[in-house]
């Protein structure tokens, strides 16, 4: 068979299927991309909690569906549990969250990539990368034993009616078997690792090698990262045991329920027959005094905190028990939150102590929790060690600035998350397509998305622990809102060839009917306060806002699009100062630092400031101001530095 | 000399820090010289530094420039001269100074009174920069502890800030901000010291009313026509109810009968003696005793005195002054001040000075900090104040601030919440 491509997506994680799906849609009919993953039937597998979005990653999540990704669409055809958290709060800061039954999601995944047969699915470990004469990307070399897998054919979207089974086998065939090391070319690579780069899982002290349980982990990558001069670094995150429901006093615990009425997050999904999945409820539990007691005497057994793990750090956001324990002494329960994992099998996630500690530690741990006395404990806890490639390493592109062609994506930028992941797997893609069509590549700015923050956070600072978006992180959050994502970027996203022709004109539909409600809004009728004035004065609900435009309109209104005018409008002050802000650092941000400007030349700049920029190489003036160990002054002399062209260092 | 050559180029190479007796040779004559060396890092600009102590006046400082000019040619290297402020800039740049501390350097070499110079210094010193530097952190903890209630709610381990401690805190800090904004006073208006202009004829007696409202003997003073043969100026300072005002008092050379035209003075002297007066903010048109009143062209307000009051013949219709005998002077002081309009341009106690730039982001923190507290504060039935609306005018006043000591990333609010919380998945 031909083994040219144009793009070639390492990984079937959440950023790799991301990437292949945007480099697919960028290239339309003619191109050629590969998914090349180690298990294909395991394409979308919700690695640790079963659920999708939440605070800061909701908004990433809209930002993908808004760009034409699939996560949105995946999310809501999966969801048993719908959830907007911070829903008593202002829009800007509201996190919409699902929980999924995560073998559907893993179907769904692999049901729309194969809905898309320029998308091929190689079954193979890639050890090595391939290069040309020139250092540029040529492709990656896949063992024997690898080979095209090809989905079921029957392929419905996700129903009640049993267990979702992925679609791609784990071996190809015996036809598409590669009988030899077999080289696949391209002169775009998409690298999405995740946590199997010379993976390591701890649970006390055993050891296993492999980034997922029961699966393997992949040796040759980082070797060859390393090899080609990239600085690696190394991570570490945990996951909790899952018990088996059917053996926890269910009834005795609180119940968590969804929203009364569950949002989609894609603007694709049909609201007349959503949700999808019958809806489930979640119950919580808590830890107890004596767990935490016999956890205190059992750290050193714990490989996460007493050092056994190589790793730098592991997250501080997602901590394990024994971090809780030890951190917050004087408290002596935690929360527990028992979600189903499938509406079809009995496992429970338990969110909230996620561990490495031995098993006789967890037994104790989860037995001591109410309702989970006899709880069937169904795996293990573990914490996974992995090797990351820092992110300094990397354009707000994705791509590498040492390899030209090599796009690097997800977990192995020391990211956490599926949001996180595939929101860095879709601007990969996406500049994957562009560079080998010879377009520009192109980026998001802070003002524009969470992704455009999230790529220049990792390109101006070093991770020292999983980095997880949180919506403190946007200085523009009142603009960067879960609701205004497809206004913010879908036009952006039809100019770069990432939105068909189906979703563009559902924008355009929505488009005009929120035009039309601004307009309704700010229309005066003698006697009667504007829409406008109502909703700035925020005594008048959302609902009694959207009867009022009815009737004041005789349009037909979403509740939801009321919401986001009214939304604007009592936003409207603040945005003008945030964008007043964005306009006064328009100047920083649009000022390039010349690719040629050496900071060694740099008169009279600090060492430390030297360093910082030999390591980052920011591109713009705005994103050398966000670099560690780069000074108010010590802009100065670079902006100084870019103006006059410096001469060398003088005597005065 | 600063810069990566200067201990090459003077061969003090072999000199570590400190002061060294050294000959500088200028084309063949030697001249024996005192050379202060201060190494990098630890120098006024952060980089070699050498300084020589020449004797003489500027030929002799023009020749030391040469032989130096002519030494980097020699070695290869380059010298030229230092521009205005490079010294300070290069301090700043190399990190051994702040921007306040630079502004601060700036004024002190501007500074032409006392007050002004002492203004500077506090600028220098930081005053203003701790206060800028005590403010961000009390900012930055409570942006991180309304984050923190925004991004971890879902997080049993967070507990927010408290809306009644948030108000607390938030009108503590608005009014120490006031109390700040409203004892200060700004670098322009230490800077604007008005000139008060002895005018009269010649031998109006000028001089001596100079020398009787300052209290010393300060210019020469004779009986004869045109003693003052220039333009002296000297600071004096006045009490005023709202306190001191530091003023310029200049004694120029007196005029010939009723024109411009002047005594005996050649025409250098005399356009300075008529700047000085188109300079003026307040003229004492001094006339003696029979004299002539002088013509002027001015906008300035005049006062006019009738000078040596202890003679006969004084006009009437004046304010009566005598420097012989003191009378009316102390009353003329207060006259002055009361006619510039008076309000104090000195630096008192525990107050202090800011330029119109600080005085600019100061006000907008506080406009921040006023309209966060509005929000907190403010009775809205059945809903929560909103959180990303003060932390957005929260951080407008950490943007405002920034502009004084560097700006503050979302990164370093992240930095508190994650200090001081458990924040679980």
């Amino acid at each position: 068979m031909n083994h040219e491509f144009d793009v070639i997506v390492i990984g079937g994680g959440h950023a790799g299927t991301e990437a292949a799906w945007a480099a697919a849609s960028v290239l339309g009919p003619d191109g050629r991309v590969a998914l090349v993953t180690m298990d294909p039937a395991r394409i979308g597998t919700m690695s640790c909690n079963p659920a999708i979005g939440g605070l800061g990653k909701g908004q990433i999540v809209r930002e993908i569906d808004a760009l034409g990704g699939m996560m949105g669409l995946v999310a809501d055809a999966t969801g048993i549990l719908f959830k907007v958290l911070n829903a008593s709060r202002g829009a800007a800061v509201r996190g919409p969250r699902c929980q999924n039954d995560k073998y559907a999601y893993a179907a769904e995944v692999q049901r729309l990539l194969a809905g898309r047969p320029r998308i091929s699915v190689i079954a193979g470990t890639v050890d090595r990368l391939l290069r040309d004469a020139s250092g540029s990307m040529r492709g990656v070399l896949v063992p024997a034993g690898g080979g095209v897998v090809r989905p079921e054919s029957n392929t419905e979207q996700a129903s009640d009616a049993g267990m979702a089974r992925p679609l791609y086998p784990t071996t190809p065939q015996a036809a598409d078997r590669f009988e030899e090391p077999t080289e696949l070319r391209s002169r775009a690579v998409v690298l999405t690792t995740g946590t199997f780069m010379r993976a390591l899982m701890h649970t006390g002290d055993q050891q296993v090698p492999g980034g997922r349980a029961g699966e393997g982990t992949a040796f040759g990558i980082s070797g060859m990262l390393a090899e080609l001069g990239f600085e690696l670094g190394r991570l570490k995150t945990g996951t909790p045991p899952r018990l088996r429901r059917g053996s926890i006093r269910w009834e005795e615990l609180e119940p968590q329920h969804g929203d009364e009425t569950p949002r989609p997050f894609s603007d694709l999904t049909d609201r007349t027959r959503f949700p999808k999945l019958p809806q489930v409820e979640c119950r919580v539990t808590a830890t107890t005094a004596e767990a935490h007691e016999l956890i205190r005497a059992n750290l050193e057994r714990a490989p996460m905190y007493s050092g056994a793990i190589d790793a730098e750090s592991g997250p501080r956001y997602c901590p394990s028990i024994e971090d809780k324990v030890v951190r917050f002494a004087d408290r002596h329960a935690h929360h527990v939150f028992l979600e189903p994992e499938s509406l079809h099998t009995d496992e429970i996630y338990c969110n909230g102590i996620s561990t490495s500690l031995p098993e006789d530690v967890q037994s104790f741990l989860v037995h001591s929790m109410p309702g989970c006395g006899d709880a069937e404990i169904l795996r293990w806890g573990y914490a996974v060690e992995y090797d990351m490639v820092r992110p300094h390493q990397l354009d707000a592109t994705g791509m590498t600035r040492l390899v030209h062609g090599l796009f690097l994506a997800g977990q192995i930028n020391g990211t956490s998350g599926y949001e996180e992941a595939g929101g860095q797997g879709l601007v990969a893609g996406l500049n994957a397509a562009r560079l080998v069509r010879a377009l520009p590549l192109v980026t998001l700015g802070r003002d524009q998305a969470y992704i455009g923050v999230m790529m220049d956070d990792l390109v101006t600072r070093t991770p020292r622990e999983p980095y997880r978006m949180f919506t403190s992180r946007a200085e523009h959050r009142l603009l960067l809102r879960a609701d205004n994502a497809d206004e913010r970027l879908t036009p952006w996203a039809r100019e770069h060839g990432l939105v068909d022709d189906h979703r563009w004109a559902a924008w355009t539909a929505r488009h005009a009917e929120l035009e039309r409600l601004r307009a309704l809004f700010e229309h005066k009728t003698t006697g009667v306060p504007t829409l406008a004035d109502l909703a700035r004065r925020q005594e008048t609900s959302v609902p009694e806002l959207s009867r009022l435009a009815e009737e004041r309109g005789a349009v037909e209104t979403e509740t939801p699009l009321v919401e986001r005018v009214a939304t604007e409008l009592q936003y409207a002050g603040y945005i003008v100062r945030q964008r007043a802000e964005v306009r006064r650092q328009e100047r920083n941000e649009s000022t390039r630092i010349p690719i040629d400007l050496q900071p060694a030349v740099i008169q009279g700049l600090r060492n430390e400031a030297r360093d910082a920029l030999s390591r980052y190489r920011p591109a713009t003036l705005g994103q050398a101001a966000r670099v560690e160990g780069i000074t108010p002054a010590d802009l100065t002399l670079i902006a100084l530095a870019i103006r006059r062209h410096t001469r060398a260092a003088d005597t005065v | 000399m600063s810069g990566p050559d200067a201990l090459k180029l003077s061969s003090l190479e072999a000199f570590g820090r400190g002061c060294h007796r050294v000959t500088l040779d200028l084309g063949g004559d030697e001249l024996p010289t005192l050379a202060v060396v201060a190494t990098s890092p630890g120098s006024y600009t952060g980089e070699d530094v050498v300084e020589f102590l020449v004797p003489g006046g500027e030929p002799m400082l023009a020749r030391v420039q040469d032989a130096l000019q002519q030494a980097a040619t020699r070695k290869g290297t380059s010298l030229r001269r230092a521009e205005a402020g490079e010294f300070t800039a290069r301090a700043y740049f190399n990190g051994r100074i702040g921007l306040l501390e630079a502004e601060g350097i700036a004024e002190a070499i501007r500074a032409e009174t006392d007050s002004h110079l002492r203004a500077a210094n506090l600028m220098t010193d930081g005053g203003l920069g701790d206060v800028a530097l005590e403010l961000v952190g009390e900012l930055t903890r409570l942006a991180g502890l309304v984050e923190a209630g925004i991004d971890f709610t879902d997080q049993e381990d967070v507990v927010a800030i408290s809306n009644l401690e948030l108000a607390r805190t938030l009108e503590i800090l608005i009014g120490e901000l006031q109390t700040r904004l409203g004892d200060s006073v700004s670098i322009e208006r230490l800077e604007s010291v008005p000139c008060v202009v002895l005018a009269g004829v010649a031998n109006a007696g000028k001089s001596s009313l100079f020398n009787a409202l300052l209290g010393t003997e300060r210019t020469v003073v004779a009986d004869v026509e045109g003693t003052t043969r220039d333009v002296v100026i000297e600071p004096l300072r006045l009490k005023t109810l709202g306190g001191d005002l530091e003023i310029l008092l200049a004694d120029v050379a007196g005029f010939g009968g009723s024109s411009l035209a002047l005594v005996g003075i050649e025409d250098a002297m005399k356009r300075r003696a008529v700047e000085a007066i188109e300079r003026a903010d307040l003229i004492l048109r001094c006339t003696p005793p029979g004299g002539t009143v002088l013509r002027l062209e001015t906008t300035a307000p005049i006062l006019d005195l009738a000078t040596k009051a202890d003679l006969d013949g004084a006009g009437a219709s004046s304010f009566q002054v005598s420097a012989a005998t003191g009378a009316g002077i102390t009353e003329l002081a207060g006259l002055i001040a009361t006619t510039l309009g008076g309000s104090s341009n000195v630096l008192g106690a525990g107050t202090f000075a800011i330029s119109e730039r600080h005085r600019d982001a100061l006000q907008r923190t506080l406009d921040a900090m006023q309209r966060a507290n509005r929000l907190v504060i403010e009775d809205r039935p059945g809903l929560m104040p909103p959180a990303e609306l003060i932390a957005a005018c929260l951080r407008d006043g950490l943007d405002a601030l920034g502009e004084l000591v560097g700006r503050i990333t979302p990164d370093q609010v992240l930095e508190h919440v994650f200090a001081r919380f458990c924040v679980g998945k």
